[in-house]
């Protein structure tokens, strides 16, 4: 561009458009529910694991009789159960926003709170299941499923320690802003978890 | 330049400058050696050349930075810094160090002393003494420029450069902690190599072309920093799990294959960011900056560290390539095009922007700046090629048919030759550039533009 | 935050509850064709409607929990997304069968 020859006068201000204005300066962005950060993370975790999702398939090309005998020993139902948890936690979740968007904190805390308790029992369930895996050998260097079966699922978890963290904070620092933006982060755990079901225990 | 200690910068691309020079010849000589084995094998052997060549690259590159940063520092925070003695004293240390390391090197003095000798591994060959003086030296940098950004105004531009700069800091005294075990001196090693320039390096990158792109564009600082804060983000997400393609066959866990795959894949994500960034700036700029030449290499260092990091680091990242890619010449095909856009352009850059400033010229030399760029990267993108076409058909016969890797080497000489004529050029291009900033004229030349300057 | 956030912004009481139930009757779409309880393999039917119960899911969550019905552009980005992501890992299922 530079045997460009410029011969116009610097542009007034005003002829910039729509990133001139504070509110305006994350460009389109601004329009997202929640803070822009938030959702450049979203879509950084959804590649990641997608990432992780499409290795798994990948892999099992190699060997997909180890990994239908290895994926049997998965407790299906109790996937099945935390995706009811999770789901029934993003609930939770999106009534804390609604209330406060009546501004009643009181009550958007007590639906975050139950959020993070169901966060808990997801964690509980998990550590169950992790356990008995433990338990009969099925460690991450057992065979390569068990090593990306723990990856994905373990991420996953951290996100869910992660995200009663954050929820914990922003109920703390309750404003209609901060809760939709831990609430934010919330779903997008949810929603990790409701693709890596059926493609991590279910696909066979 | 309206603060006084800016000028402190000027000594620093001084010495960075020097040793540019004296990497660019190292790689000469070390591409004339590919051609002709035996050329100072008992004087000079191959990996000294080679450690001299990487060596003073990240010397200068970080001379570079610290150059940088004593220039736009000032101008951020809106303070002098906080003491220019200290900031001289800081470089004599680096230059004291520089120099025992190259007598070191090319002497082979103390040859095994735990503390006077080289040591042993690779990019961190400096003596420890050498090692100890770069931590002083680096200790001294941060306090002098907390000092100066803490005291005066914060913005997003200072803050994310210092988290840069004590990152650097941080992870280079991995370099002091050197396990016997061979698996943790690996791992440990990256915690340097790795977590610099594919992580805090970049921090640095970004908060300067944020920097430039703000004078330069007369764009907003509230867009500015919504960019910064979002390839930021993008760095440290996918540069640190990033760290796990190392870490494929040095003996650690099967599982890192997975996690470095998959985050080191991702990390072409904040050299896109940069692209778009600097493009979108420039593309809704609202005054002509006068020195083009400055805004060329902004703009090519982005592109450039997009392909030579981005595309040309995710050719080789997922580990069943790199199985078979690893150790070829595919890997100094990356490195080359990797180191040159994203910090060799990047201090290029700086340099071209603040030299006109502080020797208080207008821009000067700009077209004979903008040809070096373009023999520069022209040159450096043929060297990329022809490694990397000599790393995909070393790849092929030596991984893939088994054959004998010196027999490989012989098939493959023609792209070494052709790298040779590529590095002379680049070196033409060093010259040319350091000529064109530091060398004064008596009539100017100057890019085309409109405007006056805008400052 | 540019947006002014009235009331109707969020996705109602009564909206978010029967997204719930939707979820949850899904989620037992989701059991009954990944037949949770027997051990067996799935066939191209069921890998299907695995997939498109899946889908619904995730577009339910990004709409509603995550109101991305305002941004309706967004939405259909992410679901892209999403679904050539599910193409793509259903693809390597059906290869390796």
């Amino acid at each position: 561009m530079q045997h460009e020859q410029k011969e116009a006068a610097p542009q007034p201000a005003s002829d910039a458009g729509e990133t001139d204005t504070l509110a305006g300066s994350w460009g389109i962005l601004s329009t997202l529910p929640g803070h822009p950060m938030m959702w450049i993370l979203i879509v950084s975790e959804i590649l990641v694991f997608g990432g992780a999702f499409i290795a798994f398939a990948g892999t099992r090309l190699a060997d997909p009789e180890l990994f239908r005998a290895s994926q049997d020993h998965l407790d299906r139902l109790a996937g099945a159960i935390n995706t009811m948890v999770l789901l029934t936690s993003g609930l939770c979740a999106a009534l804390a926003v609604n209330a406060m968007a009546e501004a009643k904190v009181h009550i958007a805390r007590r639906w975050l709170a139950a959020a993070s308790a169901l966060g808990v029992v997801f964690l509980a369930v998990k550590m169950v299941e992790y356990s008995t895996k433990l338990g009969a050998g099925l460690t991450p260097t057992a065979n390569s499923f068990f090593t990306l079966y723990y990856l994905t699922t373990g991420f996953h978890a951290l996100h869910v320690i992660a995200g009663i963290l954050i929820l914990a904070i922003v109920s703390w620092k309750a404003s209609l802003e901060t809760i939709e933006i831990g609430t934010t982060f919330w779903h997008m755990v949810d929603l990790v978890w409701v693709l890596l079901f059926p493609v991590v225990y279910l696909m066979r | 330049m309206k603060y006084e200690t800016q000028k402190i910068a000027l000594a620093y691309f001084a010495v960075a400058m020097a040793l540019f020079a004296i990497q660019v010849l190292g790689g000469l000589i070390a591409g004339y050696v590919y051609v002709f084995p035996n050329t100072l094998s008992e004087l000079v052997p191959f990996n000294i050349l080679r450690m001299l060549h990487t060596n003073s690259l990240i010397v200068w590159l970080l001379l570079g930075f610290f150059g940088a940063a004593y220039y736009l520092v000032p101008e951020e925070a809106e303070r002098e810094i906080e003491s220019p003695m200290l900031a001289y004293l800081q470089l004599a240390i680096f230059v004291l160090g520089t120099l025992g390391v190259v007598v070191t090197y090319l002497f082979d003095l103390f040859n095994g002393n735990p503390f006077l000798g080289k040591d042993g591994r690779e990019f961190l060959e400096q003596p420890y003494w050498v090692k100890l003086g770069i931590v002083v030296a680096a200790l001294i940098f941060l306090y002098n420029i907390s000092m100066t950004v803490l005291k005066g105004r914060k913005t997003a531009i200072t803050n994310v450069l210092l988290l840069g700069l004590w990152g650097i800091a941080i992870f280079f005294l991995f370099s002091l902690y050197n396990p016997k075990n061979l698996v943790l001196d690996k791992m440990f090693w990256w915690y340097v190599v790795h977590l610099w320039v594919e992580g805090v390096w970049e921090l640095v990158m970004a908060s300067i072309l944020a920097y430039l792109m703000l004078k330069m564009t007369g764009v907003d600082r509230e867009v500015v920093e919504k960019w910064l804060y979002a390839i930021v983000a993008l760095s440290l997400f996918t540069g640190l799990l990033g760290t796990g393609h190392h870490y494929y066959w040095i003996g650690t866990p099967a599982y890192w294959q997975w996690i470095g795959s998959i985050f080191s894949s991702l990390e072409i994500l904040p050299f896109f960011a940069m692209v778009l960034f600097t493009f979108t700036m420039v593309w809704k700029r609202k005054r002509e900056h006068p020195n083009s030449a400055a805004l060329l290499w902004s703009l090519g260092c982005a592109v450039l560290a997009f392909f030579g990091a981005g595309v040309w680091g995710f050719l080789h990242t997922l580990h069943f390539v790199n199985y078979y890619s690893h150790g070829t010449q595919v890997t100094p095909a990356h490195g080359h095009l990797a180191f040159f856009g994203a910090y060799v352009s990047l201090n290029l850059a700086i340099i071209t922007y603040a030299m006109p400033q502080l020797l208080g010229r207008t821009p000067y030399n700009q077209v004979l700046n903008m040809v070096s760029f373009w023999v520069m990267s022209g040159a450096m993108a043929f060297m990329t090629f022809t490694l990397t076409f000599a790393g995909i058909v070393q790849t092929h016969l030596q991984r893939v048919r088994g054959e004998n890797f010196m027999d490989v080497q012989d098939q493959i000489s023609i792209f070494y030759d052709m790298r040779l004529l590529s590095g002379v050029i680049v070196v033409i291009g060093a010259f040319l550039f350091i000529y064109s900033v530091f060398v004064p004229r008596s009539g100017e030349v100057i890019a085309k533009t409109g405007v006056a300057p805008a400052e | 935050m540019s947006k002014t956030p009235t009331k109707s912004y969020y996705p109602s009481r009564r909206a978010l509850i029967l997204t719930w139930a939707v979820l949850m009757a899904l989620t037992i779409g989701t059991m009954l064709a990944g037949r949770v309880t027997t051990v067996t393999t799935l066939g191209p039917g069921l890998l299907a409607v695995l997939f498109l119960v899946t889908w619904a899911k995730a577009g339910l969550i990004l709409r509603q929990y995550l109101n991305l019905r305002t941004v309706p552009a967004a939405a259909d980005v992410m679901m892209f997304l999403i679904a050539l992501m599910l193409v793509v890992v259903t693809s390597l299922y059906m290869l390796a069968r």
